[in-house]
């Protein structure tokens, strides 16, 4: 028994150092998950910020100018400009150096004390809409408080909203959660996809295949290793989200892993899949990307799968990433339970029993 | 210059004897551009919004009425507000709105009433769509029903989306979707190939029969160009032809263009096939360099514009930023003299000092 | 100046690791014009780190090296089209035809495309497209030949071009340079063959770095037997001990009379027979040698045998058992080397050694041991920490057999284990060989050196898939009236063709 351990351990052992044999290797593998880490959760966000506008204000009134400072005020804008040539400005939004164009007319302040419905005219550069959004968001929220000096007392609706598991509605939280998991998933397939290619490539697989180990037992020794790398990388980035983000975790610490664990066992047999298949590395590298870049598109971190078409939907079942950004982000901020997340750890199950199984076919197979 | 054709010819018939390279440099993007055009959507999202009603009256009915005729919301009502939230909870609803028992006779009595509205603040993606829609939805029921007859002075914000009236967020993301799967093309052909040479020991031969460092480059430059050109040029025709994207620019100024971007693109991939003579540590590298921060920080997701002023700085030295930028132009304004120069001129900058690293790393014996 | 030379370096020095490994100490050589040299040395000895100094692909620490007056790194550019080199591992573009390798080659060396009579003279006129990676060993080795016989240069560097090829090729490799040459071109062809270095103008012997013999074979010794000899005497001489590899070496007890049997194995790829009704047996403790020539199906014989290839009909079995049915306790008895350097080339000698220990099945304990006993035995322990990948060839093929034979199998599956290894080296290789048949162990082997072929106690010669001769060395030699067993070879291959 013992004897049988220290024959799969040599073996487990022979691929860790074969993915971190020297400095530089250990450095490009485990190094740069961190980096991006820190380096994505602290710069990207959806949120529209730094905004430069200019506003072109031909009413020169008091009501104007209170407008203006109200905009001025606000934190969302970086740069608030104010000119008398429309045609400029224009070219500056064109030229992409301000976001914003604000036109307030002559008779604004006149319209007001009429008790009419006066309109602004604004500019917003639409080659970035979600930032054009943004900035007409902000612009109405604005007008909405100016136009509450107006208001006479009379039914009114207020809504109370309330952010559960994330009351500041942080980006950060759900970015560096689904950072995580992207970069996991990033670090096992790539690790897999080339662990046979490679030894075929160099030769060593004919060597592997003639050892004693079963089809089996080589199956296991790819797999073990990128698994635990990545677990590895996943408890660092965990404990970076918690502890350096102050992101709380509130869900079940075990369960958390054991779901990152199915998840990332999918990860790893379409990984072993893709290199069962390719004869070189080249292929293989362009196989696990292949992969990657649409299992990153849709599983519902850049935009939610409800509102693919039906048939994209049914293809993100396939998708691994998919489950594993829903775990990740229920299990860590949510606390969902062993029975919230039961379907999606089945469909994981199923997809790493059913690449696995795929994996150990086409690994059978190349033995002719 | 015999030498360096002879070279190029040599590069050609490897990529044609692969048909893996051929497959990623047409295929894929294909792929990518299905997925961006129609998986990936950050103009709006649909809401599962569950509704507890504790009032059942006239008002609250037409409001509830209301939701249910959007279609962005998918309504579900309650009767236990606790199986509310706990469906909140499990993700099956991600907004959940509790109208009070109250509510229609304090409207009626011309009061201000409060609806509570908690939003599942985990999966961040939602969190702004589902305040902005209810928000909408309601004030606009409120002004029909209590408002038609009733004057008052009030600020109103006319957005205009410019250059892309109805602010279609596709408009922008297909054309600059191509800038990362283009970098990523570039990357992925280059990273490997010679770190193959080595890893084969052709590049002894190449060296004994003295071929200059200049006549390597470039050998290694040009095939990979005219592959990813090709490339190029096939998506856009998919973009232009079956997506019907609409383009406003000059196709002379973007074969420019994209040129320069491609130049600048092989000499990162040239770069880490130049100093990572393993196969698998240049496809890390590979991907780290060259697919998360195309995707991340080129502007094509994530607005640059929100990010902290330094990193701002830092998304200059990606080739992939001025690309994203030029290429929006290109589909959505037409060619802006300025503004493409610039481009045109960082872009070639970024090339040129690639391709003097690749040159200074090329070996000219075998122990450097 | 009457001689004039071609080469000429003074006080050449050159150490890798900074300064670590002395690979060429302070060596001064002068080459005459139009000679033909043999450059023997030890695995390790400095032969190719000495080739490519000459050719500008290092630099050297220390030294001068002029080449018709001129400096191999800074004046590369224009003696380019005159000197020549192939490489040990021929650099081809497996994923290129043959003729499509010869094309850029050409070109970059700037020759005319004319080397249709190269191609004829290799017999390969008729393969010009197929793919380099499709050929034997053989047509591989004859086609960097070709390339480095483009141009007609005036000086040649051959990095143990006939490494691995078979005897009839090999005559034809050297058929091919002497024909090929003009005159006054020098040839310099490092070599592991004695029988070949016997026959060049002179021969240089090197050792640590440093020529310890130069002069013409023919005064070492007037016959190639003779000549072995002196050059192992040179190199530090071979003494026949007791092989400490079979005297720890400890054979399990089974009953079987024969331990590897192959019943009518075929191998079919499409409709061509890779290997046609192939059926042999080995006894217990007998070494059978399967002998012929590149690409004849040696290689996929052997595959079969260790369950790497399914063959199309026929049955292996090791010691009894089906290698298809049951190939992890099949083997389980195996010991097995590859014919490409199949170790994991960026782990380190002591890597490697632990790896392969486990994977065999050895217990912590005993495969520390057996790790311990082989390190001595192999003189592994200034390489230990080294990457296998930066061992000299020679070096690397006895850590793979050591690899092979460190879980005590009762059969041995060696194939090409002395190619690229020197002579010393090779003898002590089959001292181990026939010191372990005789504690018992069934060895199949596969060479090129038909002086190895003679310790065979069973023969098979293999040409085109089939069986063509095969008995004891003794009685080929005998129906065959030839002296050597290498005539016989030649001979028997030389009459299957006529037949065809």
């Amino acid at each position: 028994m013992i004897n049988y351990f220290f024959h799969l351990w040599v073996l487990i052992k022979k691929e860790f150092l074969t993915i971190l044999h020297d400095p530089k290797s250990r450095i490009i593998i485990l190094a740069p998950p961190l980096i991006q880490l820190a380096l994505f959760a602290n710069i990207l966000t959806m949120e529209t910020k730094n905004i430069n506008i200019t506003i072109i204000d031909y009413s020169k009134t008091l009501e104007s100018r209170e407008f203006i400072n109200k905009i001025a005020a606000s934190s969302w804008f970086n740069n608030v400009s104010l000119s008398q040539n429309r045609n400029q400005a224009l070219q500056n939004l064109k030229e992409e150096k301000i976001q914003a164009v604000l036109t307030i007319h002559n008779h604004f302040a006149v319209q007001l004390k009429k008790e009419q419905i006066s309109q602004i005219e604004l500019f917003v550069d639409g080659r970035t809409p979600s930032v054009a959004a943004g900035i007409v968001d902000y612009i109405n929220q604005i007008a909405n408080t100016y136009n509450q000096k107006f208001s006479i007392p009379n039914a009114s609706i207020n809504i109370n909203v309330r952010n559960w598991f994330n009351p500041n509605a942080t980006y950060q939280w759900y970015l560096v959660i689904s950072l995580i998991v992207i970069l996991v998933l990033v670090i096992s397939l790539m690790l897999t996809s080339l662990s046979v290619a490679r030894e075929r490539e160099i030769g060593t697989f004919e060597q592997l295949i003639v050892s004693p180990y079963t089809a089996f037992e080589i199956l296991i020794g790819k797999i073990i290793p990128p698994l635990i790398i990545a677990l590895v990388l996943q408890v660092v980035m965990t404990w970076v989200a918690v502890f350096c983000f102050d992101i709380p975790f509130v869900g079940s610490i075990g369960l958390f892993f054991f779901s990152s664990f199915i998840a990332m066992l999918s990860l790893v047999g379409i990984g072993l899949f893709i290199s069962s298949v390719c004869r070189n590395q080249q292929q293989a590298i362009l196989g696990a990307f292949a992969f990657i870049m649409p299992a990153v598109l849709l599983s519902g971190f850049v935009s939610p799968v409800a509102d693919m078409p039906i048939l994209l939907q049914y293809l993100t079942y396939a998708n691994p990433l998919r489950f594993f950004i829903n775990i990740g982000n229920g299990v860590f901020l949510k606390n969902m339970q062993l029975n919230d997340i039961y379907i999606d750890l089945l469909i994981l199950t199923a997809i790493a029993l059913f690449s696995l199984a795929l994996a150990a076919r086409t690994f059978k197979r190349n033995l002719e | 210059m015999k030498i360096t054709l002879a070279f190029i010819k040599k590069e050609f018939l490897q990529i044609i004897r692969d048909p893996s390279s051929l497959l990623i440099a047409f295929i894929l993007p294909t792929v990518l551009l299905f997925i961006y055009t129609y998986g990936i959507n950050l103009d709006f999202t649909h809401i599962r919004l569950g509704i507890n009603n504790n009032d059942n009256e006239k008002q609250s009915n037409e409001l509830i009425d209301k939701f249910k005729q959007n279609n962005y919301i998918n309504m579900l009502l309650y009767n236990n507000r606790q199986l509310m939230f706990n469906d909140l909870t499990q993700g099956k609803i991600q907004a959940a709105l509790t109208i009070p028992i109250d509510f229609s006779r304090q409207l009626s009595a011309g009061k201000e009433v409060s609806l509570q509205l908690i939003i599942d603040g985990a999966n961040y993606n939602q969190i702004s769509y589902a305040q902005n829609y209810i928000q909408q939805i309601t004030s606009e029921w409120l002004n029909q029903t209590y408002l038609h007859d009733f004057q008052q002075a009030a600020v109103e914000i006319r957005p205009r989306y410019l250059f892309n009236q109805n602010n279609d967020g596709r408009r922008a993301v297909v054309p600059s979707s191509l800038a990362v799967t283009m970098t990523l093309i570039g990357i992925l052909l280059t990273a490997l190939v010679v770190s193959r040479e080595w890893e084969r020991g052709t590049m002894e031969a190449l060296l004994a029969a003295n071929i200059q460092p200049i006549q390597f480059v470039i050998g290694k430059y040009i095939p990979y160009f005219i592959v990813g050109m090709l490339s190029l040029s096939f998506s856009l025709a998919v973009i232009i032809f079956i997506f019907h994207i609409p383009f406003h620019g000059s196709f002379f100024v973007l074969f420019i263009i994209s040129s320069l971007f491609f130049y600048a693109s092989l000499g990162i991939g040239l770069i880490i096939s130049n100093c990572l003579h393993d196969q698998m540590l240049a496809s890390m590298a590979a991907l780290i360099i060259g697919f998360l921060p195309a995707l991340m920080m080129s502007g094509v997701v994530f607005p640059i514009l929100s990010m902290p002023t330094f990193f701002r700085w830092l998304t200059q030295l990606l080739p992939p930023t001025h690309y994203v930028s030029f290429i929006k132009n290109e589909f959505m304004v037409g060619s802006i003299t300025q503004t493409t120069i610039l481009s045109g001129i960082l872009l070639f900058i970024l090339g040129f000092l690639f391709s003097i690293i690749v040159y200074k790393k090329t070996a000219r014996r075998l122990d450097d | 100046m009457d001689k004039q030379y071609i080469i000429d370096i003074q006080n050449l020095h050159k150490t890798f690791k900074s300064g670590k490994i002395t690979a060429i100490n302070h060596l001064s050589l002068k080459i005459e014009k139009g000679q033909t040299i043999g450059l023997i040395g030890a695995d390790g000895a400095g032969k190719t780190t000495l080739l490519r100094l000459i050719n500008g692909l290092l630099l050297p620490d220390e030294g001068y090296i002029s080449i018709n007056g001129l400096n191999p790194w800074n004046d590369k550019k224009f003696f380019i089209n005159k000197i020549s080199y192939m490489p040990q591992k021929f650099a081809l573009y497996e994923d290129l035809t043959i003729k499509e390798n010869l094309d850029f080659y050409a070109k970059l060396k700037n020759i005319d495309k004319n080397f249709n009579n190269l191609l004829d003279f290799a017999g390969l006129t008729l393969f010009q497209n197929r793919l380099v990676g499709n050929l034997s060993g053989g047509m591989k080795q004859k086609l960097g030949l070709i390339c480095a016989l483009m141009g007609n240069p005036d000086l040649l560097l051959l990095d143990e071009p006939s490494v691995g090829v078979d005897p009839v090729s090999r005559r034809e490799l050297l058929k091919m340079v002497k024909k090929t040459i003009h005159n006054n071109a020098t040839v310099i062809w490092a070599t592991a063959y004695m029988d070949e270095a016997h026959g060049f103008d002179r021969v240089i012997v090197i050792d640590k770095g440093k020529i310890i013999y130069q002069g013409k074979p023919y005064d070492l010794a007037p016959d190639t037997k003779k000549f072995e000899e002196k050059i192992i005497a040179l190199m530090g001489g071979f003494s026949l001990q007791a092989s400490e590899v079979a005297k720890n070496f400890i054979a399990k007890p089974h009953h079987h009379e024969y331990v590897v049997e192959a019943d009518n194995l075929s191998k079919k790829y499409g409709e061509f027979y890779a290997v046609k009704n192939n059926s042999f047996k080995i006894k217990a403790g007998k070494i059978f040698g399967l002998l012929g020539p590149n690409g004849a199906g040696k290689s996929t014989s052997f595959k079969m045998m260790c369950g790497l290839i399914k063959p199309t009909s026929g049955t292996a079995r090791i010691m009894g058992i089906d290698i298809i049915k049951n190939p992890s306790a099949a083997r389980a008895n195996i010991g097995y080397m590859a014919q490409k350097f199949s170790l994991y080339p960026n782990l380190s000698v002591q890597q490697n050694l632990n790896f392969f220990a486990g994977a065999y099945g050895l217990s912590k304990n005993k495969a520390d041991d057996a790790i311990k006993n082989i390190i001595d035995i192999f003189a592994f322990k200034p390489f230990l920490n080294d990457n296998a990948n930066d061992l000299p060839l020679g070096f690397k093929q006895r850590l793979s057999l050591a690899c092979a034979i460190m879980h005590n199998p009762s059969v041995l599956f060696l194939d090409e284990p002395t190619s690229g290894v020197d002579v010393i080296t090779r003898r002590e290789f089959w001292h181990h060989i026939t010191s372990l048949a005789k504690k018992g162990v069934s060895v199949l082997i596969t060479t090129h050196f038909m002086d190895e072929a003679e310790f065979c106690d069973d023969i098979s010669l293999f040409y085109q898939g089939k069986t063509i001769a095969a008995g004891k060395p003794q009685e080929l030699k005998k129906s065959t009236k030839c002296q050597t067993l290498e005539d016989a070879f030649i001979k028997i291959i030389l009459d299957q063709k006529r037949r065809d």
